[in-house]
């Protein structure tokens, strides 16, 4: 996929393998929101398909995450529509609490296995917010704010819901969501 | 890239605002003014068949306009949810607070 805003670098700068990791320090006599990853990312040689794409982390990035949502042709149409929604739930997770994002971008890397069964959306990033923000965010009912009128916590839910797991790495080199569906 | 349109119809005294594109954090606030200055007028309709996504803040949007209605004694319902729209419903946990109907007819 094309980017059609200039600030965002090729998708080859970004390691797909970050560096010594830190685990995100769980809240006490809580669930965290997104648990430590239970496994390791897929090995290259068991994905059957794979794309990428950076995309800038902001409110029209969000039209632009959809739009390459789409043009996967390896998933299909049923995945289509948790990828989106699970997806863009993610995006905006980022936009709210991962600023200042390194080249205020993420790349998006969406992945299937061989075995053609579990597809894989993934997250880099490089922020020094949103681990912080992670590691104090606990896994609570979503609270419908009247005020603002939007909910606190249901893309979480929904998230959760669209997916078999999520989880979040936090890295020296770059910080990293996975989604399996 | 796809953009959200909404048009506007009377069915009788209702209002039916027929929703199409993504409902996203994007384009949210467009849906709530639309949503609110169709509910200021009375019953609303909200057609979503081609509704291509449904985040949290459309539904925050659809629940906030859900409880405005019931507190003023008003009424709103959701008309033939596309697939991804219905599936976004259901991943709240929420789903029988939203009055989905596939008729307009069918809507009391």
């Amino acid at each position: 996929m094309t980017l059609t805003r200039p600030a965002a670098p090729p998708a080859q700068a970004l390691p797909a393998q970050a560096g010594p990791e830190r685990e995100a320090a769980p809240s006490e006599n809580a669930r965290p929101a997104y648990p430590a990853p239970e496994r390791r990312e897929v090995p290259r040689d068991r994905r059957a398909h794979e794309a990428s794409a950076r995309l800038i982390v902001d409110r029209p990035g969000i039209m632009e995450f959809e739009a390459f949502v789409d043009s996967l042709d390896f998933v299909r149409s049923t995945e289509h529509a948790r990828l989106k929604l699970a997806g863009g739930e993610i995006f905006d997770n980022l936009i709210r609490h991962a600023a200042p994002l390194a080249d205020d971008s993420a790349l998006v890397r969406v992945v299937r296995r061989r075995s053609g069964r579990d597809l894989y959306l993934c997250f880099y990033f490089k922020s020094p917010t949103f681990a912080p923000y992670v590691s104090h965010c606990v896994d609570h009912e979503p609270v419908f704010d009247r005020r603002l009128r939007r909910w606190h916590g249901m893309g979480l839910r929904m998230t959760r819901n669209l997916s078999a797991s999520l989880t979040f790495r936090a890295g020296t080199l770059c910080d990293r969501i996975f989604i399996r569906f | 890239m796809t953009q959200l349109d909404i048009s506007e119809r009377r069915d009788g005294d209702r209002v039916v605002l027929a929703v199409a594109g993504p409902v996203n954090s994007y384009t949210f606030s467009e849906f709530q003014e639309k949503l609110d200055k169709a509910m200021a007028r009375g019953e609303v309709v909200i057609e979503m068949e081609k509704v291509t996504t449904l985040s949290s803040a459309g539904i925050g949007v659809i629940m906030a306009a859900l409880d405005d209605a019931e507190a003023a004694g008003g009424k709103l319902s959701i008309l033939r949810p596309s697939e991804i729209a219905r599936l976004a419903f259901e991943s709240t946990g929420f789903m029988e607070r939203f009055p989905v109907f596939q008729n307009l007819k069918d809507i009391p």
